[in-house]
C-alpha cells in the first residue's frame, strides 16, 4: 500500500508538470505555425513535445526530489537540465525549424522566465504559504488547548 | 438480534451474548458502556479498547473499513468518517479527504504543494495529503482558529 501510494503521488506530482510544460510548448508551435500561415499542428509534433516533456518531468522528480530542500546544486542542475532538454529537443525534432534568429532569442528568453517563474512558484511562494500556513495551525492548536483547559 | 428483557429486584445488570468478532456487538457494548466521549475499536487480535479523541491521530476508510489510528496502533472501528468528523469536530477531527481524517492537533506540520494541495506531517511521521477540494476548507479552519 505504501509503495502504491508512494508510486501514485509521485505521479501526479510528475504529470501535472508534465501538462505545465506540454500545453506551454503546444501553445508557442501553434503560435510558430499560425505565423507561418498553417493552421494544424502535426500529431508526430505533439507526440514528441509530450515525449520531451514527459521526460523532463520524470528526471525533475530525480532532481528536485519532493519533500527534500533544493540546494543551489540541485537548481543549477535543474535549469541545466531544461535548457539542455527542451533546446536540443526543439532542434531535434525541428518544432521550429526555419525560426529567425530574433525568435530564437525570444523562445530562449520566455523559456528561461518560465523557469525562472517555476522556481519562485515552489520555492518562494509555496514556502511563504506553507509558513503562514503552520503559523496558522499552531494558533489553532494553542488555541485549542485553552480551550481544553 | 434477540432481546430478552427480565424484570428483576436490585441492581440493573445487561449481559449481552454475541460472537466475540460481531460487530453489532460492537456497537451494542459502545452504546450500553455510555462512553460518549469515546471510540470504540479493536485491534488485529480483536481486543476491544476504547480511544479517546483526542488518541485519534488520523483515520481511513479501506474497502469500506475505517481504520483509526493512534500514536502506537491502528484500530477498527464501526464509526463512518463522516461520523468520526461530525462527533469530534470540536476537538479537531477534520474530513481532509474522500476516505481520510486527520485530527488538527496531531498535525506536526503543514507544507504547500503544487495543486492547491496541502500536505500534513503527523505526529506519527506519516505523510496525509489534504485534497486540493479539501485544502480550502482546511484553511479556513485553521484561520477560525480552535
Amino acid at each position: 500500500m505504501d509503495t502504491y501510494l508512494k508510486i501514485y503521488r509521485w505521479s501526479m506530482r510528475m504529470k501535472q508538470r508534465m501538462g505545465i510544460y506540454t500545453v506551454a510548448l503546444l501553445f508557442f508551435k501553434i503560435i510558430w505555425n499560425w505565423i507561418n500561415g498553417i493552421f494544424a499542428v502535426k500529431s508526430v509534433d505533439i507526440l514528441t513535445i509530450w515525449g520531451v516533456c514527459l521526460l523532463f518531468a520524470i528526471l525533475e522528480t530525480v532532481i528536485l526530489p519532493e519533500g527534500k530542500e533544493s540546494t543551489v546544486l540541485r537548481t543549477i542542475i535543474w535549469i541545466l537540465a531544461a535548457n539542455i532538454i527542451f533546446c536540443s529537443g526543439a532542434v531535434l525534432t525541428g518544432w521550429f525549424s526555419g525560426i529567425p534568429v530574433w525568435g530564437t532569442v525570444g523562445l530562449v528568453l520566455f523559456l528561461e522566465l518560465a523557469i525562472a517563474l517555476m522556481w519562485f512558484g515552489d520555492n518562494v511562494a509555496m514556502h511563504a504559504d506553507s509558513v503562514r500556513l503552520n503559523r496558522q495551525l499552531r494558533q489553532f492548536q494553542q488555541q485549542h488547548q485553552d480551550k481544553e483547559k | 438480534m434477540e432481546i430478552r428483557v427480565e424484570y428483576h429486584p436490585g441492581e440493573v445488570q445487561v449481559i449481552v451474548r454475541g460472537p466475540k468478532d460481531s460487530e453489532e456487538l460492537v456497537s451494542i457494548l459502545s452504546m450500553l458502556r455510555g462512553e460518549q466521549d469515546k471510540l470504540w475499536g479493536w485491534d488485529e487480535h480483536r481486543t476491544m479498547i476504547a480511544i479517546s479523541p483526542a488518541q485519534i491521530v488520523w483515520a481511513e476508510m479501506v474497502e469500506n473499513k475505517v481504520f483509526v489510528y493512534t500514536e502506537k496502533a491502528m484500530y477498527q472501528t464501526t464509526l463512518g468518517l463522516g461520523d468520526l468528523e461530525a462527533r469530534w469536530e470540536e476537538k479537531g477531527c477534520f474530513r481532509c479527504g474522500k476516505s481520510v481524517v486527520i485530527n488538527l492537533n496531531a498535525v506536526v506540520s503543514l507544507r504547500s504543494c503544487p495543486g492547491g494541495r496541502i500536505e500534513a506531517r503527523m505526529v506519527t511521521g506519516e505523510k496525509v495529503v489534504v485534497s486540493r477540494r479539501y485544502a480550502p476548507l482546511l484553511r479556513a479552519r485553521i484561520q477560525e482558529g480552535g
